[in-house]
């Protein structure tokens, strides 16, 4: 077990790998909560695309170390203009957001485009490559923990009350623009930090699907930032193993940041089922305790059980709307 | 039907011992009381909706309730004249007669506010006062101004002409001592908040930016959560209680910050009656501290029952004072008062003395029919 399960991390490369991932998901797991509570996952899922350009400018500029600050520059910028643009609330929001999205995303691979290593760069800046890791991109994603987890720490209270209740925030004399602009900044420094490990895309599913899971298992908000913290650290861990193992036995070489992100769906969808199957249950408890009396009787609780797990569908899809 | 309303009552009008005469306990359970009150405000029973509710049986005669000085200080134009500066002790005579104190006791005054969005103009030359205490209704049709009127006293939407003085200072340099009550059914009921960390939202003001609730913040909403009759439900999620039930958290809420006025937001729609008798109670225990208290609704009956005074709004002000004088057919089918923005004008003869002079030529407000919207 141990051999399975530890003995890969003697390796320093997976070691380094394993730690980048540990801290990706436990972090983006908690701004995935707030993005799950703000409804802002379509933003960023704009968002994760938007940085895409910086990231290839900060490569052309300055390779690899530029990666970062690219990134960074680019995501604020982004940031910056999506609160702006959710701020004033306009009729075809929603549309000027792809607009921006594409646009960005575009000019990014028009830039890599005129590489001759083309295909190898672009693969590498959408999906990442955990594996080739160094010590200096974990100590730069620890130290963007550090500043995303205190700015989180110290607005909780707000960012709760204004994604419960804006216009009560509002009244209450809350800028709940500049509120808003925190959590994407947040959001974006996420961003930033995910791109070595996991690249622009798959970051989303970081960020997205811990709390999601976590929400389907509870209605207690430290219950569901405690179990999206556990599920995004636990998806790093698992699927680095997994995409090891395949690799070395099966000779199958898995790209390591997809099999995270498989991991997570898989945990979201087992969570789907168990949440769908405990309103099941319920429906037909309650459905039991009535049926029995009524005139319809057998009919009447087997409809209700059937109707339960329609319910229990709808739970799961509703939950579905909120990730999305 | 008459013991059940006179209990509804109880409450309010406890609140309130200084204003006997109208809608007491003893006037509500004698019969001839009942009779004469049917007599009087028949009238007002077309298009009520809410048969429970049975206004007629809860106006009190207007000729036994109101006193001679009522009548000879002109319906409803008094609060409004003393707002235009033409009561230069600041003490209007409707305040006078009530023996309470004028001027730095009122939460809110509005003189002849006009509310825009950008150029559009959402609501007209509002005029009247809230005294600390005291219970105003804002009544209209959909789409009238009163969402307007209280994002505007709340400083979210500009003043372009006139005032609004909230608690002696700028509607946004007031937002802390006032409380804000949204209503119940726009928040996502599948939000996982439990109904003691709502509550607490209300303390967030107070408690300030990093820090955490403290005992003492716990205490002042498990308090407040209380005084609605929900004290049970505390660690429930927000989202599991009924329609009314939920209304009470919000109201819980805005007390816990304990507010100097209070604006609620139609909080009796989609509520049941149990839900609505605890708001009803919590309302009457706060007005009782002190707390001036702004209620938008469409509910004629209950603003006949739980305010003092009723404004009446539908792009612009025309009518503001007591029920028994607001609340009439006339003005309730939009008769045209003296003047554009003569808002509080009587119905019919006699200037309104809060006319502004050479003001704009008579035009009636767009008429509407209060059947068509209650």
């Amino acid at each position: 077990m141990t051999d399975l399960l530890v003995t890969p991390f003697e390796r320093p490369y997976l070691a380094r790998a394993l730690v980048e991932l540990l801290l990706l998901g436990g972090l983006a797991a908690v701004v995935g909560v707030f993005v799950l509570l703000r409804r802002l996952a379509f933003l960023t899922d704009a968002l994760t695309h938007t940085v895409f350009p910086g990231v290839v400018i900060g490569f052309l500029i300055g390779g690899q170390d530029g990666v970062f600050p690219g990134a960074l520059v680019v995501a604020f910028v982004a940031a910056g203009l999506f609160t702006l643009l959710s701020a004033s609330r306009r009729v075809g929001e929603d549309a000027a957001l792809a607009i921006l999205l594409t646009g960005f995303f575009a000019v990014g691979v028009v830039l890599v485009s005129r590489r001759s290593s083309y295909t190898a760069d672009l693969t590498t800046f959408l999906f990442g490559r955990v594996l080739t890791v160094r010590v200096s991109d974990i100590v730069a994603t620890a130290a963007v923990a550090v500043v995303v987890l205190a700015v989180l720490a110290a607005l909780r209270k707000e960012l709760l009350l204004v994604a419960f209740d804006p216009r009560a925030a509002q009244a209450a004399g809350y800028r709940v623009a500049a509120l808003d602009l925190a959590l994407n900044l947040a959001i974006a420094l996420v961003v930033v930090a995910a791109v070595r490990a996991v690249g622009t895309v798959l970051v989303i599913a970081l960020i997205v699907v811990p709390a999601a899971t976590a929400r389907l298992l509870s209605d207690r908000l430290a219950v569901v930032t405690a179990a999206a913290v556990g599920l995004g650290m636990a998806a790093g861990w698992i699927g680095l193993l997994i995409s090891y193992h395949v690799s070395v036995r099966a000779e199958v070489r898995l790209a390591t940041g997809a099999t995270v992100v498989l991991v997570l769906v898989a945990a979201y969808l087992l969570a789907l089922a168990f949440a769908g199957a405990r309103a099941g249950l319920r429906r037909r408890a309650v459905a039991a305790a009535v049926g029995p009396g009524s005139a319809a009787g057998q009919d009447g609780a087997a409809a209700e059980a059937a109707a339960g797990q329609d319910a229990g569908a709808v739970d799961a899809a509703a939950a579905l709307g909120r990730a999305r | 039907m008459i013991p059940a309303l006179a209990r509804r009552c109880l409450p309010v009008d406890r609140a309130r011992p200084a204003r006997a005469g109208r809608r007491t306990v003893a006037d509500m359970s004698s019969d001839a009381a009942a009779d004469r009150a049917a007599a009087a405000a028949a009238p007002l029973t077309f298009g009520m909706a809410r048969p429970r509710f049975g206004l007629a049986a809860l106006s009190s005669p207007p000729a036994a309730a109101a006193p001679a000085a009522e009548a000879a200080t002109g319906p409803a134009g008094d609060s409004v004249s003393a707002v235009m500066g033409t009561d230069a002790a600041g003490l209007s005579p409707d305040g006078a007669r009530r023996g309470e104190p004028g001027g730095a006791a009122d939460a809110l005054v509005l003189a002849d506010a006009t509310v825009a969005y950008g150029r559009t103009t959402a609501l007209e030359r509002v005029s009247g006062r809230v005294p600390a205490g005291r219970t105003v209704a804002l009544i209209g049709p959909n789409g009238a101004g009163k969402s307007t009127l209280i994002k505007a006293i709340l400083g979210l939407v500009p003043v372009v002409s006139g005032s609004i003085t909230v608690l002696g200072r700028a509607p946004a340099d007031a937002r802390r001592d006032v409380g804000y009550v949204p209503q119940a059914d726009t928040l996502d009921p599948d939000f996982p908040v439990s109904v003691m960390q709502v509550v607490l939202m209300g303390r967030y003001r107070r408690i300030g930016w990093v820090r955490g609730p403290r005992a003492a913040d716990r205490a002042a909403a498990a308090e407040a959560l209380a005084a609605v009759g929900l004290a049970h439900r505390a660690k429930d999620r927000f989202g599991t209680l009924s329609g009314g039930q939920r209304q009470r958290v919000l109201l819980a809420r805005a007390i816990a910050a304990r507010p100097r006025l209070l604006l609620l937001d139609e909080p009796f729609n989609g509520v049941d009656a149990v839900s609505q008798d605890a708001l009803l109670r919590a309302l009457a225990e706060l007005t009782a501290q002190g707390t001036a208290v702004v209620i938008s609704t469409h509910d004629l009956a209950l603003a006949h029952l739980a305010c003092d005074d009723v404004c009446l709004l539908n792009r612009h002000q025309f009518g503001f004072g007591p029920p028994e004088r607001t609340l009439t057919p006339d003005l309730l089918r939009g008769a045209p008062p003296r003047g554009r923005g003569g808002g509080g004008g009587p119905p019919r003869g006699g200037g309104a003395p809060g006319a502004p002079p050479g003001g704009a030529p008579p035009r009636g407000p767009p008429r509407w029919s209060w059947a068509a919207t209650v």
